[in-house]
């Protein structure tokens, strides 16, 4: 999630999650998707999520308010009875498309031709080609799959007490085999009036869940690849078994491959977490004016994720058996103590709130892994049977976060609306030098349409404008940056012995590393027409952040290769609208409208006198010529697409413009005219050059409400314009190198019979490089879900107060040229630098749900 | 009651909140420079952290030994290999941006840094015994001795950084002329020889042979590459480490690779391979090993492993180097493959003891061996005129190939007789370095020194015994040279490109 673009490059990028007022565990680094707290949290138990995006709102979280603040808050009891929901649904996921690999024929065919091509003698003869078998593994890898919710709620409360108490299970099988996700969850959400001055509360919730990864998650290429990808790649003449019913572990073709069947059934890696979320308050108002309130939270998560490869998994068959084990503990404690003062001045009202908060983590986690063992039947659970102990770590990280902070609100006539924040922050994770930083905000907000020359006038209903500039922080990078530290090095000392001995890390140390500082000015105005029929929000802002933290490159001369540095800057401009309109308003019949409209243009200002940085070659970089697939480039924005322009194929008789073109790549008919663009007369890395960019034009959504009596129609959809997607799967799959298996696109690729295309001709010696032919347009329009509603008669249930049945479908129809699984993807986590890569994601399901939502 | 009630919590965030002590940071799970080299085996452990670049993937452990082996006239890579256009020390193709040019250097400086603090850390530590601060000391200067010759070898003049002040004004050093470098590498060798004990601490560290190994090779080094005729320090050198009773020839050649026989007295200093994990093991599977036999490295990466056609059929009929260094067929411990035939032989004098399969391989790859200082000293005596003599150490090389498994008597690799001319003798000492030393990446370093002596040697040497990939990649004389990392010139603009890159 992004809010309001990038506003860091190597720190997290991810807004501030605050549920029921206790930040977040947030992830450190922005490769870091682990902790989105969304998870964690079941959709019926949530009353209201509000985003804070402008930095007179956001500044009051200071030191983590620079991407945003999401605050989400769980439902409470109602003073009133007691009520009783239970929330139901059923639902199939649905393969929404498959990208056929080559027949067993095909391929042999294309290895023959990518051979003779590259100046290779034929591998197949005709007979093996025209005997070879098909095996689908995309096929067989992929399935329809059930999926379950429910959830049940008790709720209620009198004049003093009020109560929550929710239980909710999720369970979803993915539609690659072997995948799923399980969730269970309970809340407790408590409030208590002890006397009209003091109020006290709580909410804790407990959540567990199950995610199956089983080699279905994308990732690497080539031989690393997982999923619907190494489905892809695989040998089709190889069937899944042999006679005797044991997996075909591996295939030899350009690269040796494990068969992806077996593993994705025989490994098993399941990701439990377990997560436990609690806050009580206690307010107390000591003078009608000044109240006090006091909240202390805390958030508990465990994680373990055992892995096993039986002997009989390609993966563990050299191993003769494989097992890990990964937990994690973490803790978090906050204190959040505020004291408001709320009274008359003049013609106006005046709050003033003043406060401290303190934010104390502990982190450990354990890492095991073993191998050889006398039978499968153990699995992770007794690893102490295996013969061999692999490797073991542990390691424990702390952190702290002290704040002092300060806002005053006046509101002067109910027209002018002034606002100031101040805030103080200590960070552990900053250099001994640099340890506070002080963000300050100011916003002014005049309700236009309270004014008496507003009157008269039939046009608005309500008009309002907004002003604000603030400086927040990010301090989302991992602890310990700023010091020397020494990481353990083994060397092999001894005639069969390794020892650990210490030496510096190759991070230089920095004592004055400081805090990402971010400075936004917005401006809005919110316009209402028709009685607030159609209701518009419009906001234009422009945010600058600087003293980015960076990882600034070091000559190897120096011992080490690089060192976090507060160097320069990167901009984000924007525009966001908002349209709600209620089209029809009748008694039996309603339509309303939302449509929400964002543009945000990332610009690369300045990196500490370097015109560009080298992400380096994240996991998949070495499968592309061993270099980055992105780049950061002073004046682009972020994750700008960084490889070999492509201008069409070579035809017969064209002129070369090489004058030191590579033997059968270069110059001849049916290959890449790749761009010279350095001039030098030949292709090399030094070529590489700007070939996209994951930034949108613009996106947005829309929704569209429709009662009719007891029905309700439902229909949101999503959008995004100008966004390109780098496929960088189609590297072995799209390239007609013959390598591995590819996908049915090739057989379109240039023949002497067949020129008018873009798919190059079969050739084994085309390096697999980043070609531009590999940038698709990644737009798109989905319809991301439409639900019909029906609202039982009263009393059609006994004792049911409320019922209602209905039927969702997600994800059901998506307009795109986009010639992958999805163009909704990004195979590289949250980094910024890495924007819109694919290399085999999972594909995204369509989903029929039935239900029903029933309250007693 | 109530009113005490909302106390508590306050002064609770009070006591957390109240230091500054919590926003220090105290690491629990790795060390700072602050609480480290403070006592003997704090500098102990910094000395042998200072061996582990050059053991591994940046230096003998990877690129180094493809660059050596790759940009030779005698390995190939294997067409099949996925990243064969990576690869481009194969084709003669790499740029100042390629990894094989960077990883040598990356390495080495790593190494140079690490050595240079524990001389700057080791003086400001008690030692209970001297003599062992001493040792350490001369292991440090070894380290960077060995480290700044490497580079020259490579890439020429480079930066010449002493201590770790050095390091910390590193952006701005210009490189430093050969001269002036092998100056500095002449003084830590000789006082590391002087201080290393003749017998290493341990498997894998160095000893008083192996500084004098070292100097020996240098010297080689200048009277080749650089012209500077100091033969008769090379012969010095190989002299004293044929002298000492502690270090021989074996009898059976295949014996001095094999695990099993590691510490033998024929490897003077090695990348000592523990076969305990990967970390500390050398990569033999990726390396030799062919790619079709389902090896347990994910893809089964045979890098090169295959030996040029020429360099194959070079060795005389019935050299028992040739037997056992190579072999055409093989069998997988997966079903699935089975037992195959190769299309062409494959490197097989690193034999594991796993066999490459189930775990990281426990085969040493030896850096410099009596074998090796015979041959030196051959051709010191050869190049000062004395080729009659120099010839019986190239024999007595020949002689132990004979005796086989050790016990023998096989009529091949004949004595080479005392009357060869002196462009006879020095052909002959190249090729029997070629056979002897093979896959020990010693060729790319012969062809480029001996280039310096006969002018064109290097490039008509890679085309009549390379003639494909001759063709294919550049051989423009540049490139008997590594040029400066791109990176390191970018981010230190004091340093200048080798010509021609």
């Amino acid at each position: 999630m992004r809010i309001r673009g990038t506003q860091s490059i190597t720190a997290n990028s991810e807004p501030l999650y605050v549920i029921d007022g206790i930040p977040a565990l947030q992830g450190t680094s922005s490769s870091d998707p682990t902790y989105n707290p969304l998870n964690t949290i079941d959709p019926s138990e949530i009353e209201s999520i509000e985003v804070l995006k402008d930095a007179s709102s956001t500044a009051i979280y200071g030191a983590r308010g620079a991407n945003g603040v999401v605050l989400i808050t769980t439902k409470r009891g109602n003073r009133g009875g007691n009520q009783v929901t239970l929330e139901t649904s059923y639902g199939i996921q649905q393969v929404t498309k498959r990208i056929d690999p080559l027949t067993g024929p095909q391929f042999l065919e294309l290895v023959n031709e990518a051979y003779v091509n590259s100046g290779r003698e034929p591998k197949y003869t005709p007979d093996q080609i025209a005997s070879a078998p098909t095996y689908n593994y995309v096929a067989l890898m992929l399935q329809d799959a059930p999926q379950q919710s429910h959830t049940l709620t008790f709720s209620g409360g009198d004049e003093r007490t009020r109560y929550l108490i929710s239980g909710n299970f999720v369970n979803q099988e993915g539609i690659l085999i072997r995948s799923g996700f399980r969730r269970y969850g309970a809340r407790v959400n408590l409030d208590r009036t002890i006397s009209d001055r003091f109020r006290i509360g709580t909410s804790v919730s407990f959540t567990r869940m199950r995610q199956d990864l089983n080699r279905t998650d994308n990732g690497g290429l080539g031989a690393g690849a997982n999923g619907i990808l190494g489905a892809t790649n695989f040998d089709p003449t190889l069937p899944p078994k042999d006679e005797n019913g044991r997996w075909n572990l591996r295939a030899v073709l350009g690269e040796q491959l494990e068969n992806p069947l077996a593993n994705s059934m025989e490994i098993e890696n399941p990701r439990q977490v377990s997560r436990l979320l609690g806050n009580a308050y206690a307010e107390f108002d000591v003078l009608p004016t000044l109240t006090l309130r006091t909240t202390f939270g805390a958030n508990l998560g465990f994680e373990r994720t055992p892995e096993f490869r039986p002997s009989t998994s390609p993966a563990g068959s050299s191993n003769n058996g494989w097992a890990s084990v990964y937990s994690n503990q973490g803790l978090e404690l906050t204190s959040e103590n505020t004291a408001t003062y709320r009274r008359e001045v003049g013609p106006g009202s005046l709050e003033v709130l003043g406060g401290f908060s303190v934010q104390v983590s502990h982190f450990e986690d354990q890492y095991t892994a073993v191998r050889d063992f006398p039978s499968d039947e153990f699995k992770w659970n007794n690893l102490g049977v295996a013969r061999v102990r692999e490797s073991s770590s542990t390691n424990a990280v702390d952190w702290a976060l002290v704040s002092f902070l300060g806002r005053v609100n006046y509101n002067l006539k109910d027209r002018y609306l002034f606002t100031v924040t101040g805030r103080r922050d200590g960070s552990s994770r900053f250099g001994k030098n640099n340890k506070w930083a002080f963000f300050p905000s100011a916003a002014f907000a005049w309700r236009v349409i309270e004014e008496d020359f507003m009157r008269d006038q039939q046009l608005f209903s309500d008009l309002k404008l907004r002003l604000s500039y603030g400086v927040t922080g990010n301090q989302a990078v991992a602890e310990y940056q700023s010091l020397a530290r020494l990481s353990t090095v083994w060397v092999g000392i001894g005639k069969n012995s390794e020892v650990p001995t210490q030496a510096p890390s190759g991070a230089a140390p920095n004592p004055n590393l400081k805090w990402e500082t971010q400075r936004q000015f917005n401006v809005g105005a919110d316009l209402g027409f028709l009685g607030n029929r159609v209701v518009v929000t419009l906001d234009a802002y422009q945010s600058k952040t600087s003293d980015l933290l960076l990882s600034v490159d070091l000559p190897r001369i120096s011992g080490y290769s690089s060192q976090l540095q507060n160097v320069g800057s990167v901009q984000n401009r924007g525009i966001e609208l908002g349209i709600s309109t209620v089209n029809i308003d009748r008694q039996n019949f309603s339509w309303r409208s939302t449509l929400n409209l964002a543009a945000n243009r990332n610009k690369v200002l300045e990196l500490g006198g370097r015109e560009w940085l080298d992400p380096g070659t994240s996991r998949y970089g070495w499968f592309i010529g061993n270099v980055s697939s992105h780049i950061v480039m002073v004046g682009q924005p972020l994750g700008s697409f960084y490889g070999y322009q492509v201008d069409g194929l070579y035809q017969e008789g064209d002129p070369c413009p090489l004058s030191e073109p590579r033997p059968y790549v270069d110059c001849v008919p049916g290959e890449y005219k790749v761009r010279d663009v350095n001039g030098d007369g030949k292709i090399d890395a030094s070529d590489r050059t700007i070939i996209g960019n994951a930034e949108p034009t613009f996106y947005g959504g829309f929704t569209n409400n429709l009662r009719y009596g007891p029905f309700t129609l439902d229909a949101f959809m999503t959008f995004s314009y100008g966004n390109e997607v780098a496929n960088l799967g189609r590297v072995f799959t799209g390239l007609a190198t013959g390598f591995l298996n590819e996908s049915e696109e090739v057989l379109k690729r240039w023949t002497p019979q067949n020129r008018n295309t873009t798919i190059p001709r079969a050739n084994n010696a085309r390096p697999r490089w980043f070609y531009s032919t590999l940038v698709e347009d990644g737009s798109f329009l989905r319809l991301q879900s439409l639900t019909l509603g029906y609202q039982l008669p009263p009393n059609l249930i006994p004792g049911a107060s409320s019922a209602r049945l209905y039927l969702t479908g997600q994800n059901l129809f998506v307009l795109t040229n986009y010639s992958g699984y999805d163009p909704e993807v990004n195979s590289i986590g949250g980094d910024s630098r890495f924007g819109g890569v694919d290399v085999g994601a999972f594909p995204r399901a369509r989903t029929w749900n039935i239900g029903a939502n029933i309250t007693f | 009651m109530n009113r005490r009630a909302w106390i508590a919590p306050l002064v609770l965030a009070l006591g957390l909140g109240g230091c500054d002590d919590l926003l220090t940071e105290t690491p629990k799970s790795f060390l700072t420079t602050d609480n480290y080299y403070r006592t003997p085996a704090d500098i102990e452990s910094a000395t042998l952290s200072a061996y582990q670049p050059i053991t591994r993937g940046d230096v003998w452990e990877w690129w180094l030994v493809i660059d050596m082996e790759l940009g030779s006239d005698a390995v190939r890579i294997h067409p099949d290999e996925p990243n064969f256009g990576t690869y481009h020390p194969g084709l003669f193709l790499w740029t100042p941006t390629d990894a094989s040019v960077s990883a040598p250097w990356n390495g080495f400086y790593t190494s140079i840094y690490r050595a240079n603090l524990v001389l700057d850390k080791a003086p400001k530590v008690e030692f209970p015994d001297p003599q062992f601060r001493q040792e350490l000391m001369a292991e440090a200067k070894f380290i960077r001795g060995y480290s700044y010759l490497m580079l020259t070898k490579l890439y020429d003049d480079v930066p010449l950084l002493l201590s770790v002040e050095d390091h910390e004004k590193a952006v701005g050093t210009p490189r430093t002329p050969v001269e002036q470098v092998h100056a500095q590498v002449i003084q830590d060798l000789t006082e590391a020889e002087r201080d290393l004990p003749e017998q290493p601490r341990a498997h894998g560290r160095a000893s008083k042979a192996a500084a004098q190994m070292v100097l020996a090779d240098l010297y080689q080094w200048r009277s080749s590459f650089l012209k500077k005729d100091e033969w008769a320090k090379v012969a010095e050198y190989a002299q004293k480490v044929l002298a000492s009773p502690q270090w021989g020839l074996l009898d059976d050649y295949l014996s001095v690779f094999l695990p099993a026989n590691k510490g033998n007295r024929e490897v003077i200093w090695m990348v000592a391979s523990s076969g305990v994990d990967g970390r500390t093991s050398t990569n033999v599977s990726c390396h030799w090993l062919p790619r079709a036999l389902g090896f347990n490295t994910a893809g089964g990466c045979e890098v090169l492993g295959q030996p040029t056609r020429w360099m194959y059929e070079s060795f005389v009929e019935g050299d028992y180097r040739k037997e056992v260094s190579y072999r055409t067929s093989g069998c997988s411990t997966d079903p699935n493959i089975g037992c195959i035939t190769f299309d062409w032989p494959n490197v097989y004098k690193y034999r594991p003891s796993n066999n490459g399969v189930g775990g990281p391989s426990d085969v040493d790859f030896p850096l410099y061996r009596v074998a090796e200082a015979h041959l030196m000293l051959a051709e010191a005596l050869n190049e000062m005129g004395n080729t009659a003599e120099a010839i019986q150490h190239v024999n007595h090389i020949r002689a132990r190939a004979r005796k086989g498994n050790g016990s023998e008597n096989r009529p091949e690799p004949a004595d080479l007789p005392t009357t060869l001319t002196k462009e006879q003798a020095r052909e002959a000492i190249y090729m029997e370095r070629l056979w002897e030393l093979a896959h020990e990446g010693k060729r790319w370093f012969d062809l480029v020194r001996r280039d310096a002596l006969e002018p064109g040697y290097w490039r008509t040497s890679i085309e009549n015994h390379d003639p494909e990939v001759a063709q294919r990649g550049d051989l423009s004389p540049h490139r008997k040279r590594f040029p400066i990392p791109a990176r390191e010139i970018e981010l230190n603009p004091a340093l200048t490109q080798n010509p021609g890159y």
